[in-house]
């Protein structure tokens, strides 16, 4: 018989990880056909309930309103723009007209968004339209 | 500079208009037909603009002294913007009437669709790895929330977090795969990655191809090729017709476009062992986009399967431009264009019908529907045999050149299947052309409606067919040989080897 080129290195590694797969996919069959026969198959109320480590269920007693999450994302929105106002103004001479051309743009665009935020409400508590 | 200005003003205006309507969506006396007319304007002017800037600008670096060859303009980036462009309005104009019908569309739908187009156009232009990044973001994350903008359906919002979970995760191998090339080249732009394997042959190798895998990856799952594909159907079930057009036509694309850059200028290297993998790829798309597609009941979830085999195809061309097909490259911008039109028809009907009536989606309610709209039946035929490769429409040619880059770098393999998988797609979408003529039906007979939707999908299925025969027949018309012969001006933009 000719000698074909299974003498990969890697080939014993993908038949074993073929063979696991299978070996695997069996394993679920069977576990699930078996638990489908052998289980019962009873609604208790007990049965049924929430498991939580022992203690009884409880609700939370502090909500957090959602509001607090919009206030923190504009916040951190206008609060990067800081970021990028620093090392302008660090080089404001050696950037010049242009520079200042380039912020007031990018203050612009930042500024739109505070409107649209504004005007749809975000700045108020518990008024979201 | 006042070039640069000039060549950045498409960009602009769509970014324009998009701020433009995200202001006035809080008139509440702007109706939606004035919102839609609005971002169509925008877009057209964009169009226009791009549309008289193709031929003339080169390989030019947008505000070279303040960007350092971030942004590049050639003939490539500029035909891509033009198909985002014509998507998005085309995407806009059939859905007039869809919008009207369903109540919950309102001016920031429009503002989105023009960022996520701004977000592409950005993403054919970039040329280096962090600003494709951010582009890929702004289109995702406006795409993102337009798939769950039906916010009282449950299927929309669920589709929505399987997308933006996934597609989050997706996205990281991205900027892993940038942050492991910075880490090597010392240089995020394109042209630098190859400079420095071309005079660095054996340093670090192994970590870029990590790397180059990693940023594959994402792409992949953007484009939902079969490794990566779990979300695809279900994310485009859920999304609301438009979106689920504009996602299949137009962000498909956009992808393509920096994977293209991408692969023929800095993968070219590694072309043997991504071949091989790419090779891979295609096989395992092309056999379960088919089988999913076939076990759909549902037109809009077989259209989605379809769209995981037609990216298989393009996988194919793509491996066999590592292989030394010059041809390749070319054919997958042409097949790019001719999915593009027979996916916005397809789409475009579907979302058409669902305006008239709830429901209209399964195989079976299109029994007979021949008799009830004989003109759009036949023109759901023709994007029929358009997506399934039928002569003498335009995705016959795109297949032929597809399988004719395959066997011309050797791969006939891959090009057997691929002809033997356009074979079993005639399976299901011929399903659909029997049901629709040889049942009979109880629903009387409509007239056509005119209007702006039906009259675009009607432009859309003259296009299909046009491109399939109408090549030189008619003089001082462009047909297949202009757009062939731009596909290929655009790509030879691009190789022009940098630096």
């Amino acid at each position: 018989m000719e000698h074909y080129d299974v003498a990969n290195p890697y080939f014993g590694v993908f038949l074993l990880f073929v063979i696991t797969f299978g070996a695997f996919y069996a394993t679920t069959i069977l576990a699930r056909l078996a638990s489908r026969a052998l289980a019962a198959k009873d609604t208790e109320k007990i049965k049924l309930s929430i498991y939580e480590c022992g203690p009884e269920v409880t609700k939370q007693p502090n909500r957090i309103s959602t509001q607090f999450y919009l206030f923190a994302l504009l916040f951190l929105l206008f609060d990067v723009e800081i970021v990028f106002m620093f090392p302008w103004a660090i080089n404001f001479k050696l950037l010049g007209w242009f520079g200042f051309v380039e912020m007031l743009m990018f203050i612009l665009l930042l500024a739109i968004g505070f409107v649209y935020a504004w005007k749809k409400g975000a700045l108020e508590w518990h008024n979201i339209k | 500079m006042i070039e640069d200005i000039l060549l950045a003003l498409p960009l602009a205006i769509v970014v324009l208009g998009a701020i433009v309507l995200m202001l006035i969506s809080h008139f509440p006396t702007v109706s939606l037909k004035k919102y839609n007319l609005i971002a169509v304007f925008f877009l057209v002017c964009a169009f226009i603009l791009k549309l008289t800037q193709l031929d003339d600008s080169n390989h030019i670096y947008l505000f070279e002294p303040l960007f350092n060859k971030m942004f590049v303009i050639d003939t490539f980036s500029n035909l891509f913007d033009l198909l985002f462009l014509a998507g998005a309005i085309v995407t806009l104009l059939i859905n007039t009437h869809y919008f009207q019908e369903r109540d919950y569309y309102n001016g920031e739908f429009f503002s989105l669709l023009l960022f996520s187009v701004f977000g592409m156009m950005m993403l054919s232009h970039a040329n280096e790895l962090v600003t494709a990044f951010i582009s890929l973001e702004i289109a995702s994350i406006s795409v993102y929330i337009l798939v769950g903008y039906n916010k009282n359906s449950l299927k929309s919002s669920e589709a929505m977090l399987t997308y933006i979970v996934l597609g989050a995760l997706s996205s990281t191998f991205f900027i892993l795969g940038t942050a492991l090339i910075y880490g090597v080249v010392g240089s995020t732009f394109i042209g630098d990655i190859y400079s420095f394997i071309q005079n660095n042959p054996t340093k670090e190798i192994t970590m870029l191809i990590v790397a180059l895998m990693f940023i594959m990856v994402t792409i992949l799952f953007k484009i939902g090729a079969v490794p990566f594909h779990s979300w695809v159907i279900d994310v485009y079930q859920g999304a609301p017709y438009p979106i689920t057009m504009f996602m299949a036509a137009t962000f498909k694309i956009a992808v393509f476009a920096i994977f293209l850059r991408l692969y023929l200028i800095d993968f070219t290297h590694f072309y043997d062992i991504f071949s091989k993998i790419l090779q891979v790829v295609a096989v395992v798309t092309l056999i379960g986009g088919s089988w999913l597609a076939i076990s759909q009941n549902n037109l809009k979830r077989m259209l989605a399967g379809s769209s995981i085999v037609h990216a298989g195809y393009l996988l194919i061309a793509l491996s066999s431009i590592g292989l030394g097909a010059e041809f390749a490259a070319p054919a997958i911008v042409f097949y790019l264009m001719s999915y593009f039109l027979s996916a916005v028809g397809a789409f475009g009907i579907l979302s058409f019908i669902a305006a008239q009536r709830r429901r209209r989606a399964t195989f079976d309610d299109f029994k007979g529907f021949s008799q009830e709209r004989p003109y759009l039946a036949a023109m759901m035929t023709i994007f029929m045999l358009s997506l399934a490769g039928f002569p003498s429409t335009i995705g016959f040619l795109a297949k032929f050149y597809i399988f004719l880059s395959a066997i011309e770098s050797g791969q006939i393999f891959l090009a057997g299947l691929g002809i033997t998988v356009a074979f079993i797609s005639i399976y299901y979408y011929f399903k659909l052309i029997a049901l629709m003529y040889f049942y009979p039906t109880d629903e009387e007979p409509k007239k056509f409606p005119f209007g702006i939707s039906s009259s675009v999908i009607f432009l859309m299925a003259l296009l299909t067919i046009w491109g399939g025969v109408g090549t030189g027949w008619i003089p001082f018309l462009p047909g297949v040989d202009t757009l062939v012969e731009t596909a290929k001006e655009a790509i030879n933009s691009i190789s022009v080897k940098p630096y």
